[in-house]
């Protein structure tokens, strides 16, 4: 009797018991953050491509990783990472028949007083083989023009840039061509504009070399070769980037940073059609030459200092990673296997739910993190329930649940940077829209909040100016104006006065135009349609049209074929602004689809292309922005907004709001380390130079990301 | 939510565990020629070949850690329900007072809870209020350093805990039910009349004799919760995510996977057969062949309680009807948010009603077939084995299928239950004494069966239907939990009610649990109806 009463109540008991014992471990388990950080991602685990980030969490993992030669600072300023320091100086480059016609030349300059080389800027004269190589330590000045003119006398053969494309790709032709043709001699550099062109420079008798390439391709019937003479020139000036390694860095593996690490990350990046930040400004390099360890050297093509933004941000790799794993178009070697970086954090655990980052020995007193774990796949109601047992401590909440979370307590709602924007571009040569003051009438009647919130969900920020927001150069725009009335008045003044229906006219002519956004995204669908019920309040009849992508961007926006068009762009660090706005642009491959052409801003655009001096790029990047926008050639919107949840008590200290950007590195790390908080100068020239007559670098006319918007791919290249 | 009771629980157990094995299989391949399966693997699934879910794996690999699972928390949520009713019946036995009523009265809603809004309403309890974790939702993995065998074993058992307490927790409260019902009748039995006359302690005799004859009902109580619990696992493992086979189930379900459900029905047949294998096990040890006695039969209810019940449930619908025409008034504001599950009330107890009518009209045919079947002497125990199954298993696989025709699978899965106690009563009635005195004074066949006969089984069908109508009430429910609802959706029913209500349980449960109570109550209801109208057991 005495045991089935022990059994029936002690069993229960028993286990009520061991209930309250194992939740209390349970809690205890979670309890003890000691410095440990647990992020839930809503979506795939992360790819961890270094190159093709999928989303701004992700490139925000991978900056954890991952160290660039240059980033940008919490100040939105450059500052080095494993770069210590850069300067520009240029090489000037002459051909002689003999090499004892160089040699002479070289002697005729190491003639000249020291005081005449320091007015240059001319740092060394070397005759090579059969050419002189002039090397100036800064960018412009009369240096380079003044020592060609004394070489000249030693009569430097004639140069020509040829362009040569095929229709497959034309490195072996090109190859077999530089190795056995009789011309050989002659070339001088080769340049690959892609993998199927080239752009070669040859020295010397340059129309036998021509006849000689010309037979070699026409032999070839199938390659349908199309070579082109694209200038002449007397010596080939080339801008040179000199960069200095910081000493002692490593890889998580234990090996030094290396500055071959450098040049193979260039090669191996460029190998692929990935669509990096300011890929254009990679595609500049001529040759990057190591010199020693931790020094190298970057010869560019064209003279323009933008190109020093293709570094920022970029991250480099181990030279050694990259030649054991081959690059391929999809970045299946990033998913397989987990680079080294050289990254504050090194990866500890990787499977397809988590990812666990640690930092490394080095990085351990600057950051306030020991551990940061990323699970992946998670569930809303999974991540909800994350945060409120204190399994989670960050996460990025769906757009629906952001006002009552902001309710929550211990949890503050932080915003992530913008990556990319949304712009209307106006047509500045459409008949209807051609006068600025109408297009001023329709940005003043556009209400930019209403539309983030009413499309958005509150997730986008206003976006005013040309280039990225927060950027040392970019400026601050005042919250844009909505006036109805005011820009009731612009239209009047620009000849459309409302009729007794309330539509716009001028003799003859109805305020009517298109407003062409692509096909099949239906959030730009939407937008077009509430842009078009905004300015029919100021009496403009707008007609939406959905393309399909290829007709939207080779036919319609190439051929200047609409009025107003729906435009996605992601942002880029970069000043260089050429291959929008430059009026050498409106015509073939440019991507000046806006019309417009105004001598003042072809030479702001040169000369902030042809700035080298950081800090002084915001001003002529201010003088840009405020004559371009004057003009009206577009109507900027807004850009992304990702949301993330932080658990306030862990971080007290963090004070910044909902409108600050918020990233992950300035988190986690304790406090700025004297090497992050010192923006660089780095030493500039300064000389504007003419716009090049090739068409402007290809660029990405990616997808808006708004979010839960279904991205419709654009055929990319342009 | 457990079928009545009948004397084929008690009677038709023999090779039950092989016969739940072959009904599973069979069933899975209905279900695989209704996905469109070719036949010709049939054989594979059987023998756990067969690649059964996207992932390219085949049932014995995809089943066989989930099987351990599962069995493991049936077993422990059993052990848990059976042990705590058994502890709290006894306690308010002791007490007296009337205790062991109320905790019956209490227990009877708990009981119709469908299982999913307790399952999420622990979540929100667990995690919302008490901001505790649930490993099986969200492991946790300190680094190796941080952690300590302490917190590794306790972590490990919450993850175990948390399942079977949600399980054991309706489990318990049918068990205290029954439980109840089952040590009144057995303390009435004439030898416990005769221990107290000869002066043994009531104590004694309650723990000595009363719990021995009553054990192997209670044991039969047990095997049918566990074949009831098996239909709750699924809920359970898919509200708290506990890697075992019935979150397995739900998400073939949730997905329309032909081949995952198939595949969950078959391994349910192998799991009730284990569970009914251990059952046989325990009744071989613990039940002397003489204890096998049955037990002392019903006496009629008091309606007191019955009645109550019901005349609450029409204030409350009442209530419901008039806030749906006066909602704007201020004296109606209270029940305001009620009013919006009024609709999908009115369509689950309309679905019901059909699945009810299905559900006689198939128990009158597997009546007929039973008769004919003993006139011919075939041995037709398919419904016998049938009704000793876990239903709700089949009954989620067939209504997954077949979404549109859910209310005939309901009837056509209860009604072998019904056949079964129909058969048992007629047999009984036809060879009592009252229909011997008839046909020895010569009164006609057709007249003594109508005079003694045909009264009595009218209303143990009356009973066994209002009985079935709460329980495919529940069933309707729990169905409807698994299908997706999106928050714009019309809501059609009190299960997409629940599901909808679960996003937010976490800071707030009760939007949760008043369409679960809602049809508690009205499952509650028809229950006692049934009660009511159902005969006590007469002397015929």
């Amino acid at each position: 009797m005495y045991l089935a009463r022990a059994f029936i109540f002690g069993l229960p008991l028993g286990a009520l018991a061991l209930t309250w014992w194992s939740v209390q471990q349970a809690r205890a388990s979670r309890s003890v953050h000691d410095g440990e950080i647990v992020a839930m991602l809503p979506g795939a685990p992360p790819a961890l491509n270094p190159f093709m980030p999928a989303t701004e969490v992700d490139r925000q993992i991978v900056d954890l990783i991952h160290e660039p030669l240059i980033r940008i600072g919490a100040d939105g300023r450059m500052q080095p990472a494993l770069a210590e320091r850069w300067d520009w100086s240029q090489t000037v480059t002459c051909w002689f028949a003999k090499p004892d016609d160089a040699k002479s030349a070289a002697a005729q300059l190491k003639a000249r007083n020291a005081e005449q080389w320091i007015t240059w800027g001319l740092e060394s004269a070397k005759a090579e083989g059969a050419s002189l190589v002039m090397r100036f330590s800064k960018m412009g000045g009369k240096g380079p023009d003044a020592a060609a003119e004394e070489a000249a006398a030693f009569s430097p053969l004639a140069a020509e840039v040829i362009r040569v494309e095929l229709n497959e790709p034309i490195r072996p032709y090109h190859e077999h061509f530089a190795t056995h043709a009789a011309q050989a001699a002659q070339l001088k550099r080769a340049w690959f504009d892609g993998a199927n062109a080239v752009e070669i420079i040859a020295a010397g008798d340059v129309a036998k070399f021509i006849e000689e390439l010309t037979t070699y391709y026409r032999s070839k019937t199938t390659l349908r070769p199309r070579i082109e003479s694209l200038s002449h020139i007397a010596a080939l000036r080339e801008p040179v980037l000199d960069i200095a390694l910081r000493e002692g860095r490593r890889w998580h593996d234990g090996s030094p940073v290396m500055a071959e690490d450098v040049r193979a990350t260039h090669a191996y990046v460029m190998s692929q059609p990935w669509q990096v930040p300011n890929r254009d400004a990679l595609r500049e390099v001529q040759s990057i030459e190591t010199v020693g360890a931790t020094r190298l050297r970057v010869f560019y093509r064209r003279e323009s200092g933008a190109v020093l933004c293709g570094w920022i941000g970029l991250p480099i790799l181990s030279a050694q990673w990259l030649r054991e794993h081959p690059s391929d178009a999809e970045g299946r070697a990033f998913a397989e296997n987990t680079p080294p970086g050289a990254g504050i954090f090194a990866v500890t655990h990787r499977d397809l739910s988590s990812l666990a980052l640690a930092p490394t020995e080095s990085a351990r007193a600057r950051v306030r993190v020991k551990r940061a774990t990323f699970a992946s796949g998670a569930s809303p109601f999974q991540t909800k329930l994350g945060f409120a047992t204190g399994e989670a401590d960050l996460f990025w909440p769906d757009a629906s649940d952001v006002p009552a979370l902001q309710k929550g307590r211990d949890l503050v709602i932080r915003a992530m940077p913008p990556r990319n924007r949304l712009l209307v571009l106006w047509n500045t040569r459409s008949p209807i829209l051609e006068n600025v003051a109408a297009r001023e009438a329709l940005a003043l009647a556009t209400d930019r909040s209403a539309l983030i919130a009413q499309l958005l969900g509150g997730r986008g920020r206003i976006q005013e100016g040309i280039f990225q927001p927060g950027l040392w150069f970019a400026q601050s725009f005042p919250p844009p104006v909505f006036d109805l009335s005011r820009a009731q008045s612009k239209l009047e003044e620009a000849g459309w006065i409302r009729d007794v229906e309330g539509m716009a006219k001028r003799p003859g002519q109805r305020f009517a135009f298109e407003l062409l956004t692509i096909q099949g995204n239906a959030q730009r669908q939407k937008l077009a349609n509430a842009l078009a019920a905004q300015w029919k309040k100021i009496g403009a009849d707008v007609r939406v049209t959905a393309a399909p992508p290829d007709e939207f961007l080779e036919k319609r926006l190439a051929g200047r074929q609409f009025d107003a068009a729906i435009l996605g762009l992601d942002f880029e660090t970069t000043w260089d602004q050429s291959a929008f706005w430059h009026s050498s642009q409106t015509t073939g491959d440019g991507l000046n689809f806006s019309g417009i052409a105004d001598r003042q801003i072809d030479l702001l655009l040169e000369e902030l292309r042809a700035e080298y001096d950081p800090d002084r790029v915001p001003e002529k990047a201010g003088a840009l922005e405020d004559k371009l926008l004057a003009l009206q050639p577009m109507l900027p919107l807004f850009t992304d907004m990702t949301r993330v949840g932080v658990r306030s008590s862990i971080f007290a200290e963090q004070t910044s709001d909902d409108s600050t950007p918020w990233n992950l590195r300035e988190f986690v790390i304790k406090q700025p380390s004297p090497a992050d908080s010192t923006p660089v100068t780095a030493p500039a020239t300064h000389q504007p130079q003419p716009q090049p007559k090739r068409p402007a670098p290809k660029i990405i006319l990616p997808e808006m990301h708004v979010p839960d918007e279904k991205t419709i791919p654009i055929p990319k290249g342009r | 939510m457990i079928p009545p009771r009948s004397s084929a629980n008690r009677s038709s157990n023999s090779f039950l565990p092989l016969r739940l094995i072959v009904l599973g299989g069979v069933l899975a391949c209905a279900l695989l020629a209704a996905g469109n399966v070719p036949s010709k693997e049939w054989a594979d699934f059987l023998t756990g070949t067969a690649v059964v879910s996207s992932d390219g794996s085949t049932l014995i690999a995809a089943m066989h850690d989930r099987f351990g699972t599962s069995l493991l928390i049936l077993l422990g949520a059993m052990i848990l329900a059976v042990a705590s009713g058994m502890a709290l019946t006894l306690a308010a036995r002791r007490i007296g007072l009337g205790l062991p009523s109320l905790l019956a009265l209490v227990c009877r809603p708990l009981a119709l809870l469908p299982v999913v809004a307790l399952a999420w309403a622990a979540v929100g309890w667990i995690v919302g209020v008490k901001g505790w974790p649930i490993e099986s939702l969200l492991p946790h993995h300190p680094a190796p350093d941080r952690d300590t065998w302490q917190l590794a074993a306790g972590r490990e058992m919450w993850k175990w805990l948390v399942p079977c307490w949600v399980l054991a927790l309706p489990l318990a409260a049918e068990f205290v039910v029954r439980c109840h019902e089952c040590l009144r009748r057995w303390s009435r039995s004439p030898l416990n009349a005769a221990l107290h006359a000869r002066g043994v302690k009531r104590n004694r005799i309650f723990y000595q004799h009363t719990i021995a004859l009553a054990r192997a009902e209670l044991l039969e109580i047990a095997q049918s919760l566990g074949f009831v619990s098996l239909g709750w696992l699924v809920f359970v493992g898919d509200v708290l995510g506990t890697p075992g086979w019935g979150a397995f189930f739900a998400a073939a379900i949730k997905n329309g996977d032909a081949r995952g459900i198939a595949a969950s029905v078959y391994v349910a047949g192998w799991l009730a057969a284990v569970w009914s294998l251990l059952v046989s096990i325990v009744r071989r040890v613990a039940v002397a062949r003489t204890d096998r006695s049955h037990p002392p039969l019903d006496e009629p209810q008091p309606p007191l309680v019955p009645a109550s019940t019901a005349a609450l449930i029409s204030v409350l619908l009442f209530s419901l009807l008039g806030c749906s025409f006066t909602s704007s008034n201020s004296t109606g504001a209270w029940l305001e948010p009620l009013t919006g599950l009024l609709s999908p009330l009115v369509r689950d107890l309309s679905l019901s009603a059909a699945a009810c009518i299905a559900a006689a009209g198939s128990a009158l045919v597997m009546l007929t077939l039973s008769f004919a079947a003993r006139r011919l002497r075939l041995p037709l125990r398919s419904i016998d084995t049938l009704a000793s199954s876990p239903v709700l298993v089949w009954v989620l696989a067939a209504a997954a299928l077949l979404p549109a025709w859910r209310w005939l699978v309901f009837g056509l899965f209860i009604a072998p239950a019904g056949a079964l106690i129909m058969r048992d009563r007629w047999r009984a009635l036809a060879d009592s004494g009252a229909m011997e005195a008839s046909r020895a004074i010569g009164t006609s066949r057709f007249r003594a069966w109508r005079m003694h006969v045909m009264p009595e089984l009218f209303r143990h069908g009356l009973a066994w239907a209002l009985d079935a109508f709460a329980t495919l009430l529940v069933w309707q429910t729990l169905v409807e939990t698994l299908r997706p609802v999106a928050a714009a959706d019309h809501l059609y029913s009190l299960g997409a009610a629940i599901s909808r209500a679960k996003e937010n349980v976490l800071t707030d449960v009760l939007p949760v649990l008043i369409p679960a109570l809602i049809v508690a109550i009205c499952a509650l209801f028809f229950r006692l109806l049934s009660h009511i109208v159902r005969p006590a057991s007469s002397s015929h």
